[in-house]
């Protein structure tokens, strides 16, 4: 560069501090190299304070103002992973929800910030971003709800995505207003940073159970730095009092607060810390968050069940999965528009493996569909044949981490784990048929004027404490099948011979007749306790005119006006779906890979599958769809057009032979014909 | 490569199904030309009618099938090609089943009429012809004999693609041709009843 052109520039610098950079440019240096930048790197504390890692009394390191310092942070809290509670968010296409699970009144209720159509905002039922934090910061990647800022302006409640929202109550406003004027405890816990090596770590020693307990501790500001194995933390912010000042607090008080203490180990002689780090996430990061596990007495157990196809054969999940600085992940389904204008088109299935600009990316085979014609690409997503389980008579039952905390130690991972999901559930999407996950809500509400809105959790579990009486360890039901037969319950089914003989005499039959009048007594019991609790309900209700409403299982209960138990149906009970998209089977295992009658014939899994409804209480009559129902088939067209594939094999004969008659007759007279030339020609 | 070259002529044109829509038009409007070319043409020629032999209830059955299926498949698909853009839903469950009557009936139109429409060069003079030819005009015959070979086509395609042989491009080739080549059966179909029906109004 000349002088004078060095002179301009310095010229312009001072006259235009805030002028914008060019598009190669940064006020982040960049090695521009795809080989790993080494870090060793100074840590920094909440207050930007340089930590001396050897002090005993250090600070836990923040991930914001550590790798804040070189990298974009800001520009990363508006990422997929960590801006679902920002306004300016744009909410996407609907995916799983957070699933506030409370086994001790019924409670499944799907959360969303991103107010997908089926859930509910966390803040307007009641659930501040404390409370947030401490249920779901096990799988939180810190930042979003863990990191309250100026509370009007971080949790305003955006704005709804639908007409229904518009016409909320104003007892919902109020709610929301409350959660966002609670502070919790921040003030002591300090803010969940978004903990940059929770994906970006390569020395496999971050622990997300580590990661998880902190949070359980209170200890979000220690979380980062335990996680990270740079350190260990004594003592927990949840043992302190609310109204804890850690300035008035002497040294040897009984209240303090954590203290943190460094592994020297990867501390330099310059006090910088090694942090092993990784461009690219490896796919054991994503597994913590993205596992699912089917179960079930039919379920594949886990050793014989295989991985996505794509993984397989090489690919890791950024490979697709993959995002700019403000991490906006794609999220690769087709007609995906991602924030930056950037094209992911090549980034979904069809994008990448069918035609179009960019497809066969990474190797992706051109697959033949031989045989399938190519009206079911109009009518068929790719994952409706390639993705998930494969789809069979019944729907079966599938924990995911997010809903169950997989990742974490647990001796429960059956099939009773609550909340109850199921898949793979096909369902219709603009005219293209996906399958999903579903699950059904389960909560207790008020209703009012035809809208239904639920409790909060927390408020409706003190109210119904001493109704629903489920003792610690225990679900609710669990306490409502622990019913046991009197004496004379007993005799009534056995009659006085067999009453009094003990149980292990008992015949089959005789065991099977008790079994079925203890789930009528608990039946019964249910419906009496969920009417008491009903009615104790109103109590908590401030909305006049309002009824309490139980739903669970597709269905919603409520007091008739003689007491009784009503059931009745309501667009609030109706299960919520998500699509799915992994794992992705092979495609000799894809739907359809037998043939047209994999899918074409009566009583096919694909239209006539069953889905029964989940509930977190008894229900005798459980809900149950039928595939073709949930995808908005027509039943008699469906039925005529698989009945008629019936005579397939018979029109292909037919053809054949029709074919080769018309064949022989146009040869033999196009003979005819030239010979009949051939004579007029030697005439000629 | 006929897979590629369709690609890239359906490419350029837009999409398959927008050509074929297109060029419909301009397919019945060519139909209605020949037609009234022809009336014309014979009108002024003003030839003695030529006496056609009667035909049988066999011939009439065969021949109404395959009217009846020809308007089926014709009506199903190019109505719901205009008005939805797709062949789809219950007109394409009423198509297959024109198509399994059409399959059946065209073999039998071929055996019975093969010999009625066998052209001869040079054409005997008038009066000389004997019992089978007289059945059936210039027109008729040629007609009769691009039925068969559309036909032949309509079917062929339609076979092949129920056979896992081709992949997506070719099974899209498949469908364009089995388009053009039914669209030449409608057409061939309508000129062949046009030159049927006209010896009967005394007309050539």
């Amino acid at each position: 560069m000349s002088r004078y052109a060095r002179g301009a520039s310095l010229l312009l610098w001072l006259a235009c501090p805030g002028a914008v950079l060019s598009a190669a440019e940064s006020r982040f240096a960049h090695t521009g190299s795809r080989s790993q930048y080494v870090h060793w790197i100074d840590l920094y504390d909440a207050n930007q304070r340089r930590i001396d890692p050897t002090d005993p009394k250090a600070s836990p390191y923040s991930p914001s103002r550590t790798c804040g310092r070189c990298h974009d942070y800001e520009a990363m809290t508006r990422g997929h992973h960590f801006n679902a509670i920002l306004d300016s968010a744009s909410p996407g296409r609907p995916g799983e929800p957070w699933i506030w699970t409370d086994t001790r009144t019924g409670t499944q209720l799907p959360l969303s910030y991103r107010r997908w159509p089926g859930t509910y905002d966390p803040r307007e039922v009641g659930i501040s971003n404390w409370d947030f934090v401490l249920k779901f910061g096990r799988h939180l990647p810190g930042g979003g709800p863990g990191t309250p800022s100026a509370p009007a302006a971080d949790q305003a409640v955006k704005p709804a995505p639908s007409a229904e929202a518009a016409a909320e109550g104003e007892s919902k406003q109020a709610a929301t207003d409350s959660a966002a004027a609670d502070p919790g405890r921040w003030k002591l816990s300090g803010k969940l940073d978004i903990d940059c090596m929770i994906c970006h770590s390569n020395d496999h020693q971050y622990s997300m159970e580590l990661w998880s307990k902190q949070i359980e501790d209170q200890n979000f500001a220690w979380a980062p730095t335990v996680a990270a194995g740079l350190g260990f933390v004594n003592g927990k912010v949840s043992g302190l009092p609310d109204d804890f000042d850690p300035a008035k607090v002497e040294e040897n008080a009984r209240h303090k607060l954590p203290t943190t203490t460094y592994m020297t180990g990867r501390v330099n002689a310059e006090k910088k810390v090694f942090f092993d780090v990784v461009r690219r996430p490896h796919d054991n990061a994503c597994y913590y968050c993205h596992t699912h596990k089917p179960v079930g007495q039919d379920a594949v157990p886990e050793w014989n069940c295989d991985e996505d196809v794509h993984l397989k054969a090489g690919l890791t999940c950024a490979d697709c999965h993959r995002n700019d600085i403000e991490h906006h992940t794609v999220r690769g389904f087709e007609g995906e528009a991602h924030p930056t204008g950037q094209s992911v088109a090549a980034l979904s299935c069809r994008g990448c493996h069918m035609e179009g600009e960019d497809a066969g990316r990474l190797g992706a085979p051109l697959p033949k569909h031989a045989g399938l014609p190519p009206v079911h690409f109009d009518k068929l997503s790719c994952t409706a044949c390639h993705s998930g389980p494969s789809v069979s008579d019944q729907a079966s039952a599938v924990l995911t981490a997010m809903a169950h905390g997989l990742g974490l130690p647990s001796h429960d991972h059956s099939e009773n784990l609550v909340p109850g999901i199921v898949e793979p559930v096909l369902k219709r999407d603009g005219g293209m048929l996906y399958p999903h996950r579903m699950t059904w809500p389960a909560f207790w509400g008020a209703l009012h004027e035809g809208q239904l809105n639920p409790l909060p959790p927390e408020e409706v579990q003190t109210a119904l404490r001493n109704t629903l009486r489920v003792r610690r360890g225990q679900t609710l039901k669990d306490t409502l099948l622990d019913v046991k037969l009197t004496k004379d319950e007993k005799l009534a089914v056995l009659g006085e011979a067999r009453a009094a003989v003990a149980e292990a005499e008992l015949t089959e039959e005789e065991k099977a007749q008790l079994d079925e009048r203890i789930s009528q007594k608990a039946q019964e019991e249910f419906q009496a306790k969920l009417a008491k609790a009903l009615g104790e309900l109103k109590a908590i209700i401030k909305q006049e005119g309002a009824e309490p409403v139980y739903v669970a299982g597709g269905k919603a209960y409520r007091l008739s006006g003689d007491g009784q138990l009503d059931v009745f149906e309501h667009e609030a009970a109706e299960p919520y779906a998500w699509k799915l998209g992994h794992d992705v089977r092979p495609a000799r295992q894809s739907l359809g890979v037998g043939g047209c009658f994999d899918c074409h014939q009566a009583e096919a899994p694909i239209f006539e599958g069953r889905v029964t409804a989940i509930s977190p209480v008894l229900d005798d009559q459980p809900r149950t769809y039928v595939m073709y129902e949930l995808a908005g088939f027509d039943k008699f067209k469906l039925d005529a057009w698989n009945q008629s594939f019936q005579g397939r094999t018979l029109f292909k004969w037919l053809g054949f032979t029709s074919l080769g008659v018309v064949s022989l007759v146009l040869m033999w007279y196009a003979m005819r014909g030239l010979a009949g030339l051939a004579g007029v020609c030697r005439k000629v | 490569m006929l897979a590629q070259w369709n690609v890239a002529v359906i490419g350029a044109a837009g999409s398959a199904g927008e050509t074929f829509v297109s060029i419909l038009p301009f397919a019945l409007l060519g139909v209605l030309v020949v037609v009234v070319a022809h009336l014309l043409l014979a009108l002024a020629r003003r030839r003695a009618v030529v006496s056609r032999s009667p035909w049988g209830w066999w011939a009439w059955l065969v021949y109404l099938g395959t009217l009846a299926s020809v308007a089926v498949l014709g009506i199903t698909s190019l109505v719901a090609v205009i008005r939805f853009g797709i062949l789809d839903g219950w007109w394409l469950f009423i198509h297959m089943f024109g198509a399994g009557a059409f399959t059946f009936v065209l073999p039998l139109l071929a055996l019975t009429w093969c010999e009625a429409n066998r052209c001869e060069c040079p054409a005997r003079p008038a009066g000389d012809e004997g019992p089978q030819t007289t059945r059936f005009s210039c027109l008729a015959k040629t007609m009769f004999w691009l039925i068969l070979t559309a036909g032949l086509v309509v079917i062929g395609t339609m076979v092949l693609s129920m056979l896992p042989l081709f992949g997506t491009h070719g099974l899209e080739l498949l469908l364009d041709v089995h388009r053009y080549a039914g669209l030449a059966v409608v057409a061939a179909m309508i000129l062949h009843l046009y030159a049927t029906v006209l010896p009967r109004l005394g007309v050539g």
